[in-house]
């Protein structure tokens, strides 16, 4: 059915990939409002799904002509980069996705590598933050994306060396007292700052720069009662934290700091049993989104049944290895059953 | 979710847009994600596609812009058109900061609005951004954790104290303004955040000098309100590490949150001059408090007793704090094997 439904997973629950897989499937024959709106995201979602597809051991769920296709239609000649749809501006998020999603579809021949290099770079300012695009908007984000965009382009030499000491100082810069990073520097400590700054810093190989103690124990303290994780402290548990929060702590090689079983059945209580797709926590909508990390989350805690994700580039680790691109990060065994 | 599009009239039957030819959505050759629009969302775009590569900067186009990021006020790429629009007519910024006011109301939220805000502020540069820093204010109150809000705040003080325009009178009131907000809500962690930024790290922050006793005296006193508040933890033992300071002289006043037969415990010298715990504790405070438990066993090993510490962290594993039995699994090795 084309609007969204509810989770209704009981506490018993496996994850039921099939179904999930037909969710992704079937997400382009929406025919809603909310959909259309959310274009300016529409090359992010199926960089999710893609990956979610490719987790749960199934890369060819999408058509991959019609995805590489669409990628290629997203190319914003002007700026020399992906905007998130057609006709949208060129963005580095969009960037990063559509490289992502030529990579799992070996097509990443067809970019204008040269060109998309040269975006990237241009998106360095002086005191070593990242602007979004030539608009100006600046996130700990976009540094992420900058290093990974550049990292799987095997572009990431042509940083200049000042320039890459610069976004080092600047990434410092953002961590705060308690051992976590925020969005610039001074911003509150954040998750999703914190998965982004940590796995910048492992592409950099400045992983000492993370006070690994200080920031672990933040980030197992996001677990609540329920198993969930938060964003920081006194806010409410939400699926897309047991990515930000697992892969980072995976990171810092302390996975062991997670209640397992606990993250393990909220993740599956999110759950919609009846159409597929993962909410932020049970009972609520799904999305294509909380169905990535959740798949992601469960991948990391060693679920059975699904393919390893790597950390720092939330992309099949097969990839990533292929490429030589891993950086040390922990892992669980990943279990034959479960319970 | 459904839009009424009873009474709408299409932009080619009105006059002003006569001399537009309008560019259809293009979804590529072989959409996987075809797009089904409503009708005037459609219609909005497919003039404004028209307008953007002709590059009309005009009052229409503006209007188009405004009638689209209404109904997604995500779209970058519009957001970005009607900047470039708004200056080039040399339309007066301050109104167009009203009507994100109104933006706000309608709760019409994205990093775009705020991207927005902040170019307008940057472009207004005024001489006192005080009222922009009131508006600011204001809008945290019916939304007391937004993080978007919280970094604009942080943006807006660092860019005006750059060009030499925050007094140090403001710098107080923000303080005092701050602690209101924890004084509504002990538990705002942004709210600690961004005293943090005002005592401790921005540029004149006295804390260092001649604060230090008052900062630990505040936290302190919010511990004793919510023992069990975590941003009030995370704030005291960011301090101590921070300045340098050993754990052990503030121990007695977290002993009591630690549960240890009052038998075992000492007794508070009378020459203690910080803020100590209520006599009896707040009523709802369940006992112990994981993190003054790991506040006590690091003072322990600060002392070199480390098998007591080790101990400490066994009880929270395996009694006070099980989901983190990881964590403190590690502490007590760590003790165990130094």
């Amino acid at each position: 059915m084309a609007a969204a439904s509810s989770s209704s997973a009981s506490s018993t629950s496996k994850l039921d990939v099939p179904l999930h897989i037909k969710y992704i499937q079937n997400l382009d024959k929406r025919q809603d409002l909310a959909f259309h709106l959310t274009s300016h995201l529409r090359l992010n979602g199926i960089y999710w799904g893609l990956t979610a597809s490719h987790i749960m051991g199934q890369p060819s769920a999408l058509d991959r002509e019609g995805v590489i296709e669409y990628v290629l239609s997203c190319w914003d000649e002007e700026a020399g980069a992906l905007g998130p749809h057609p006709n949208h501006d060129g963005h580095i998020l969009a960037t990063l996705s559509g490289i992502q999603i030529m990579l799992m579809e070996d097509a990443i021949d067809r970019i204008d590598v040269d060109s998309v290099t040269k975006f990237l770079l241009d998106r360095i300012n002086p005191d070593g933050s990242v602007s979004g695009d030539s608009w100006g908007e600046i996130d700990t984000r976009f540094t992420y994306i900058l290093l990974s965009s550049l990292s799987l382009l095997g572009r990431l030499d042509r940083v200049p060396q000042d320039k890459r000491e610069k976004i080092v100082e600047y990434i410092s810069r953002c961590r705060n007292f308690d051992g976590g990073f925020g969005r610039v520097p001074g911003a509150e400590s954040h998750s999703g700052q914190v998965w982004v700054c940590t796995a910048a810093l492992s592409i950099l190989d400045r992983q000492d720069l993370i006070d690994v103690p200080l920031l672990g124990a933040w980030l197992s303290e996001r677990q609540l009662p329920n198993g969930g994780l938060n964003g920081r402290p006194e806010k409410l548990e939400d699926v897309c934290y047991s990515w930000w929060c697992l892969a980072s702590i995976s990171i810092l090689g302390k996975l062991n700091w997670i209640n397992k079983d606990k993250l393990i059945h909220f993740i599956l209580g999110a759950q919609d049993l009846e159409d597929g797709g993962i909410a932020d926590r049970p009972g609520d909508w799904v999305d294509v989104f909380h169905t990535i990390f959740g798949v992601a989350g469960l991948s990391l805690l060693g679920y059975p049944g699904l393919e390893d994700i790597d950390p720092v580039y939330c992309m099949p680790a097969k990839i990533i290895d292929k490429v030589g691109l891993r950086k040390p990060y922990a892992t669980l065994p990943r279990m034959v059953t479960y319970p | 979710m459904s839009v009424a599009t009873s009474s709408y009239i299409p932009l080619a039957e009105r006059n002003l847009w006569n001399d537009v030819k309008p560019i259809a959505q293009d979804d590529g050759p072989n959409p996987v994600v075809p797009i089904m629009y409503s009708e005037e969302y459609r219609d909005a775009m497919d003039y404004f596609r028209a307008i953007a590569a002709a590059e009309e900067r005009s009052e229409r186009a503006l209007e188009l812009t405004e009638t689209i990021i209404r109904m997604n006020p995500a779209h970058y790429t519009v957001w970005q058109y009607r900047m470039t629009t708004l200056l080039e007519l040399k339309k007066d910024l301050e109104e167009e900061l009203q009507l994100m006011n109104e933006f706000a109301i309608q709760n019409l939220k994205s990093y775009q609005v705020w991207h927005h805000r902040l170019l307008l502020l940057t472009h207004i540069s005024p001489q006192d951004p005080s009222f922009e820093i009131e508006y600011i204010h204001q809008s945290l109150l019916p939304d007391p954790k937004n993080y978007h809000t919280w970094a604009y705040l942080h943006w807006l003080y660092s860019h005006f104290y750059t060009l030499g325009r925050i007094s140090e009178k403001q710098w107080q009131d923000e303080l005092r303004w701050c602690e209101e907000m924890l004084r509504v809500d002990g538990r705002n962690n942004s709210a600690w955040g961004w005293r943090w930024y005002l005592r401790v790290a921005r540029p004149g922050a006295e804390t260092a000098k001649d604060g230090l006793k008052d900062e630990l005296n505040y936290v302190l006193k919010s511990i004793h309100l919510i023992p069990h508040n975590v941003s009030a933890w995370n704030y005291l033992r960011g301090l101590l590490r921070h300045f340098k300071l050993p754990l052990t002289p503030l121990l007695f006043a977290i002993l009591p949150y630690t549960a240890r037969p009052s038998s075992t415990l000492p007794e508070i010298p009378q020459d203690f001059d910080f803020a100590t715990p209520s006599v009896p504790l707040p009523n709802d405070t369940p006992l112990p408090v994981p993190l003054a438990l790991e506040y006590l066993a690091d003072a322990l090993i600060e002392q070199g007793s480390n098998a007591e510490a080790g101990e400490v962290f066994s009880e929270l594993s395996t009694q006070y704090d099980k989901m983190r039995a990881g964590y403190w699994e590690y502490r007590r090795r760590e003790c165990v094997e130094e």
